[in-house]
């Protein structure tokens, strides 16, 4: 075991020395972790309006949307297709290696647990950023950690345990559809009780955000059971909701480790397959972690110059059929659905398509792109180059944001005006999204990763509104902020969203030239 | 010709390539010998304009980094790096519209037939086995009829036969004024058709010779005695 402890530990230590291996990582690493830390001081001990913690709507929406955002996080690894127990390396050293399956599980266990920490402080993240204004005390924030780790830990070890059932047995592929099934039936048959209690149909989602029958679904209803029954001081329910999530995990975790059949080639097999697609993945390969049907499709010309390879990469689109994909159609309805049904309004819709556009601008076209040596060969100018490679992205989210802006806007009657001025304000987000993706490729190179490209996306998106923010100030402290002026410093604070965003993608053309984005 | 001048690369305090000159003449096929670690790999990127060094590097009188050098070069990596989805025809039209080349299509065809590629040019890259995109990358380098051409490895998974046809049509492209400069570990396979050997070592350039200076000893022997075996 000892030496197992040693490989995990020499693997994180080469993870942190490899984020320092150069200072613009360096620089970046500290910068985010203080980032973080100011979150986390900014929610718990800045000033806020609501000086205690109340049970009302917007705590159990939030609480509600935390679970959700867990529950999401956590059925997509059940229901995706892909799965291993270990990184390929692990796996071939764990089986190949002098080790007693006792060891291999305990090395599983462990490393199941530090993702289940890791996930729960992300999942914490996300309910931090939602809601700011909120004022909770440590032990809230350390029971939704603790209630979080657990909920996750009950999925992962299900999750290796149902894979190495399916190892045995083929019959139990289909448990995690079965399971993901059963949630959604609970989840139904509760809406329909909530339906059946209070014979409302419009407020039904508002019903059911707030109705003690959401305590009923397995595991999730129990995290937030325990959460809000904290804030009741409630700490017999808490001790419940608490109890019940050790107990699945306990009972899991005893099915998991007491498994007698043999899956070592299976499982070896699959982590080696699996690693290849992640590293494939995260060298840019989009596609690797998906399967891609391709599509028989031509395009009618090439563009000539640095624009063949819009042409090109605009067959790929077509070819993988991911210019309007079935993805975002059904992300974009249930945004709406959401929308509709918790009554929140045209607003709400434009903040969770602002949301939709964070996630969609990925780097990996950009840095897929950028492995192959012939978009540096290729005779034109670099600024052409990095266009080229940029328009498909900007072509596609253009065109869903503005249909789903124009068809909601619509919807809730709004004027041409307003659809019109909100459809300029996405423009400036795609912008300064995009220039914020080249911007982490130019500076981190192959270290880039989603988490730093958000961070980035944030810093410029602050950096941006900063003249706005001074320019209020100064105007308020010389008592001359009027409506107009508010109006004028909003349109300032979107032009510099487009000034930055050019500014960047100036001073990051050279990276198309190869020398400078290759050299290290 | 590609004509490199005083070409150093650092990395940290590290010199894996310390004040190289090395010139692939018009017309000729130059070859760049070496053990691992001797600084090939470090002087092929820097060609290829994809790392940042000292020195100067011109292809057809040109600085490396502009776009009338890159218009007349052409490289073929070890690893062909391909987009799995494109067909064989499309990866020519890509190419072909991205170096505005005439009649590319015609230029292509003729290496198609030449790597009995014909039969698979709706064939995506994926479906291709390793020596079909060996060829295809060939291929995408050839047709844009260069000046000074770089081949990094060229015969790796290539079966004997493409490798005859390979060496002859690398000769043919030379003998018709492109300056050819390939790096190689397989010496034997290319001791026939080179006209100037590079052999480097850590980091230097430690002989430059002719074909016709080495009189009855073979380039392998004279790489052995050279290289101290390595």
């Amino acid at each position: 075991m000892k030496s197992l402890c040693l490989l995990w530990f020499m693997k994180t230590k080469a993870t942190v020395r490899n984020l320092f291996k150069k200072p613009s990582s360096a620089i970046f690493t500290i910068f985010i972790v203080l980032l973080y830390g100011f979150v986390f001081y900014s929610f718990l001990f800045l000033p806020k309006d609501q000086s205690y913690m109340a049970v009302n709507f917007e705590l159990h929406s939030s609480i509600l949307l935390f679970v959700g955002f867990l529950a999401l996080m956590l059925f997509s690894t059940m229901l995706s297709s892909r799965k291993a127990l270990f990184s390929g390396e692990d796996a071939y050293f764990l089986f190949s290696g002098p080790f007693h399956k006792k060891q291999i599980m305990t090395f599983l266990t462990f490393q199941t647990f530090l993702q289940s920490i890791l996930l729960s402080f992300f999942a914490l993240i996300f309910f931090i950023g939602m809601n700011m204004g909120m004022s909770v005390d440590f032990g809230f924030i350390g029971l939704a950690l603790l209630g979080s780790m657990l909920t996750i830990m009950i999925f992962l070890v299900f999750i290796d345990y149902s894979y190495i059932l399916s190892i045995g047995d083929q019959k139990y592929k289909k448990i995690n559809y079965i399971i993901a099934g059963i949630f959604g039936i609970v989840l139904v048959i509760i809406l329909g009780l909530t339906y059946l209690e209070t014979g409302r149909i419009q407020t039904i989602m508002i019903d059911f955000i707030e109705s003690p029958l959401f305590y009923f679904v397995p595991v999730f209803g129990w995290l937030k059971l325990t959460l809000i029954s904290y804030v009741t001081s409630q700490m017999g329910m808490v001790c419940l909701g608490l109890l019940l999530l050790v107990i699945s995990l306990v009972i899991i975790y005893l099915l998991f480790i007491t498994y007698k059949g043999d899956f070592y080639e299976q499982a070896l097999q699959d982590s080696l397959e699996l690693s290849k697609q992640l590293k494939e993945f995260k060298a840019g390969n989009q596609d690797a972690l998906r399967n891609v049907k391709v599509k028989k499709t031509s395009v009618k010309r090439f563009y000539d110059g640095a624009y063949a390879v819009l042409s090109k990469n605009l067959l790929l689109m077509k070819k993988k059929g991911n210019i309007i994909s079935w993805n975002d159609i059904i992300s974009i309805g249930i945004y709406l659905v959401i929308t509709i049904f918790s009554d929140l309004g045209f607003g709400f819709f434009i903040y969770m398509m602002i949301i939709w556009l964070f996630m969609m601008m990925q780097t990996s076209d950009l840095v897929g792109e950028l492995k192959n040596y012939q978009i540096y060969l290729i005779p034109d100018k670099p600024y052409k180059k990095l266009i080229a490679v940029m328009i498909p992205t900007f072509m596609k989210v253009s065109i869903i944001g503005t249909l789903s802006f124009i068809v909601v806007g619509m919807y809730y009657h709004e004027t041409f005006l307003t659809i019109f001025m909100y459809l300029i304000n996405m423009f400036g987000y795609i912008f300064i999204f995009m220039s914020a993706s080249v911007l982490t490729i130019r500076l981190l190179k192959s270290r880039t990763t989603q988490v730093f490209e958000n961070m980035m996306r944030m810093l410029i998106m602050i950096v941006s509104a900063l003249p706005s923010v001074i320019l209020t100030v100064i105007f308020m402290m010389t008592n001359a902020l009027t409506p107009t002026v508010l109006t004028m410093l909003s349109m300032a604070s979107l032009a510099m969203n487009f000034i930055l965003a050019l500014i960047i993608l100036w001073a990051c053309q050279g990276m198309m030239n190869g020398r400078e984005l290759k050299s290290e | 010709m590609i004509e490199i001048r005083h070409l150093t690369k650092k990395y940290g305090d590290f010199k894996a390539v310390d004040d190289v000159e090395l010139i692939a003449e018009s017309g000729k096929i130059t070859i760049l010998l070496g053990p691992n670690g001797a600084g090939k790999s470090t002087t092929i990127k820097s060609i290829a304009n994809l790392l940042k060094f000292e020195g100067s590097i011109d292809i057809c009188g040109y600085d490396n980094a502009s776009i009338e050098a890159k218009r007349c070069f052409g490289y073929v990596p070890e690893t062909p790096v391909l987009y799995d989805l494109l067909t064989v025809e499309e990866h020519i039209d890509f190419i072909g519209h991205a170096y505005q080349i005439e009649n590319y299509k015609q230029k292509a065809e003729k290496y198609l037939e030449l790597f009995q590629l014909t039969e698979k040019r709706k064939k995506m890259a994926k479906e291709l086995s390793k020596g079909m995109t060996q060829k295809l990358s060939m291929l995408l380098a050839f047709m844009i009829e260069p000046k000074a051409l770089l081949v990094d490895e060229p015969m790796v998974g290539l079966d004997p036969a493409s490798i005859e046809e390979t060496l002859k049509l690398l000769r043919n492209i030379a003998d018709n004024g492109c300056a050819v400069l390939i790096s190689t570990h397989i010496i034997d396979i290319v001791s026939d058709i080179f006209d100037e050997a590079y052999i480097m070592k850590e980091g230097h350039i430690i002989k430059r010779i002719k074909k016709d200076e080495l009189q009855e000893e073979s380039l392998k022997d004279y790489f052995f005695e050279l290289t101290e075996g390595e």
